[in-house]
């Protein structure tokens, strides 16, 4: 009897393999916080939070997907960021109060990935001593 | 999944892992939690024990973030994760500076994070603060959070028509949003019983909400703005004059795109002007006060107003007066301040809520302050002994390193970077091995007859109040009351 279940945990794995290798695939890499690569292969679809948490990358996703805040902003290569669609008002809006924001600033969990991303590299803002906070002013150089 | 370089979590494990290391958090919000979750998933063999002054763990995710923003509160989920790690280990009802010392922290510990906030209110010292029906915004924000301290506070809403909000940050707009909320959108919230049946029914026309300096400089973000403006219960309004003076050269220099230097300051900017051209227009004070005196046919006007600093609170037949004084912009662009003008006016409100910040404070005498800011004296998050030399073994996280500024994607930049810096202590070997001192702590506050929740208890009280939520259709009934939570021991 305890076969059982492994033996349907086999034929779920082959199942889900199978069906994985049908629909298509994209190869792509996250640059992480330590400059170290991880590289991912991924069916399309799916949206950059998602595919990072299912690989271990370090991107928080606080609000669950919400749109409700930022800690999944990831930069996107421009090339990739000019060919996608632009963000809703309310991703710009969460934007605007993510630190170190570039201007191909997305937010991970608003950005499904499809065969574009071949080979494309994500990179993780990094904490650095200057970071931005809400209310902090720079000075004009 | 294959990995490029270096991976920290190797090497730490790599140079130290037959001896342990252990750490002290003091503070369980956003700040303590984050760093505590990073700590584990980057250095092996290590006890992390969580100091909290509440009862219940995650700060302002519980008592601070607005109740009508549940899916955000989730990430409370996410960093309590750490419960499941055997060597986390959890104190509520714990005060540090009272009932352990941060001297003795330091001696039981390899490094102590200070992680706990900003727990007391800017003040505002003007005549008049005392009196009734002025209420502080962690007054409020606490109440309708149902936090043990406030939610006893004497509040009604009967016959208040009027109300002004001193200072224009996110908390102001959440506050605001609540006090609209009609009963069904109450009752989606885990607000209290108590507070709904206050709250529901109330008779307010309008909110004015007082900035000290102009439009571009107003502190709430689009984001929130955009958010209430879709509920149909609120009516945004401007005031000519105030946009005339706040819309100078300099502060539409803080709107341009002016490249990266700026990061997304200006940006913020120019998109929050934007949005908050279309609101509608009050021409004269004339119409500001007809509509200040009339009824609002079941919509809330919410006015924003620019460049006033209030002066004094008087009461006067039943009515509170706000003193403002007016002010103009003068400084270079982003460093612009509020001078004040030779004109003053008076608002008549029933209610007056300070939402001008929070404030952090010194729970120790032995913590080395910086009392010109208000926040635990340190470098990128190293605690520093005097100005030139470092604490090693102590660091801060969040606003008790920056300030109380920011959201919570800030506050974990800022955790991170403190943890970035305190792993090259590591490395440097500057960190002393410490087995872990759970029983020491425990047989400490044992003596002390300090009553403490730990993560188990916690378990239950959460449990608890999901379980009565979901009977009522609500995402949790709090407890309010510290006797009713230590009854979970």
């Amino acid at each position: 009897m305890q076969q059982l279940p492994q033996l349907l945990i086999l034929m779920i794995r082959l199942f889900s393999k199978y069906s994985a290798s049908s629909s298509k695939m994209v190869t792509f890499y996250f640059k992480n916080k330590d400059n170290s690569l991880t590289k991912v292969t991924t069916p399309i679809g799916q949206n950059l939070l998602q595919i990072a948490h299912k690989n271990e990358v370090d991107l928080e996703g606080a609000c669950e997907q919400s749109l409700a805040c930022s800690t999944c902003h990831v930069i996107l290569p421009k090339q990739l960021y000019d060919k996608l669609p632009q963000p809703v008002p309310e991703e710009e809006d969460l934007l605007d109060l993510a630190y170190g924001l570039t201007e191909t600033s997305r937010l991970g969990c608003q950005v499904k990935v499809d065969e574009k991303f071949e080979n494309v590299i994500i990179q993780l803002p990094k904490a650095t001593r200057n970071f931005y906070v809400d209310g902090h002013k720079p000075k004009p150089h | 999944m294959i990995k490029f370089g270096s991976n920290y979590a190797s090497k730490i494990q790599h140079l130290y892992s037959n001896k342990p290391f252990s750490f002290a958090i003091i503070g369980s919000g956003p700040a303590g939690l984050y760093t505590a979750k990073h700590l584990f998933n980057d250095i092996e063999n290590i006890n992390i024990h969580v100091f909290e002054q509440d009862l219940c763990p995650t700060g302002l995710i519980r008592y601070g973030m607005a109740p009508d923003h549940q899916r955000i509160k989730r990430v409370a989920e996410e960093l309590l994760t750490i419960k499941q790690n055997e060597h986390c280990h959890y104190f509520g009802g714990v005060s540090i500076g009272k009932d352990i010392t941060i001297n003795e922290l330091d001696q039981l510990y390899s490094a102590v994070f200070y992680a706990y906030g900003a727990q007391i209110d800017k003040p505002l010292n003007i005549q008049g603060e005392q009196l009734q029906n002025v209420y502080s915004a962690r007054q409020i924000v606490n109440w309708y959070n149902s936090h043990p301290d406030y939610c006893d506070l004497d509040i009604d809403f009967k016959n208040k028509n009027n109300i002004a909000i001193i200072g224009n940050g996110n908390v102001a707009l959440d506050i605001a949003r609540i006090f609209g909320l009609d009963q069904d959108e109450l009752q989606k919230t885990d607000i209290n019983e108590i507070s709904i049946d206050k709250l529901k029914n109330n008779q307010i026309n309008n909110i004015v909400i007082i900035g000290r300096r102009g439009l571009v400089q107003s502190q709430f973000s689009l984001k929130e703005l955009r958010e209430m403006t879709k509920l149909s219960q609120f009516r945004f309004l401007l005031y000519k004059p105030d946009l005339l003076w706040s819309l100078n050269e300099e502060s539409q220099t803080e709107c341009k795109d002016l490249g990266v230097n700026y990061g997304n300051v200006t940006r913020g900017n120019r998109r929050k002007l934007e949005f908050m051209k279309s609101f509608e227009i009050i021409e004269d004070e004339a119409t500001m006060n007809s509509i200040l005196k009339q009824g609002s046919n079941g919509r809330i006007n919410v006015i924003l107003r620019f460049l006033l600093t209030p002066l004094k609170i008087e009461l006067k037949e039943n009515k509170l007066n706000l003193k403002l004084q007016h002010n103009q912009l003068a400084g270079k662009p982003f460093n612009q301040v509020a001078m004040p003008l030779d004109q003053q006016s008076i608002l008549e409100c029933d209610m007056i809520i300070k939402s001008v910040g929070y404030q952090s404070h010194n729970i120790d005498n032995d913590i080395p302050w910086n009392s010109e800011q208000n926040i635990v004296d340190n470098s990128d998050g190293c605690i520093k002994k005097d100005p030139t030399k470092l604490k090693t073994g102590s660091y801060a996280c969040g606003w008790i390193k920056t300030g109380p500024k920011g959201v919570i994607d800030s506050t974990f930049a800022s955790s991170q970077e403190t943890i970035v810096n305190f792993k090259n202590h590591m490395d440097a070997d500057l960190i002393r091995n410490v087995h872990d001192p759970y029983e020491q702590v425990v047989n400490l506050l044992r003596q002390r007859s300090i009553n403490y929740i730990d993560f188990k208890v916690w378990d239950r009280i959460n449990e608890f109040e999901i379980e009565q939520g979901q009977k009522a259709k609500k995402p949790r009934i709090k407890l309010m009351r510290n006797r009713d939570l230590l009854q979970f021991l």
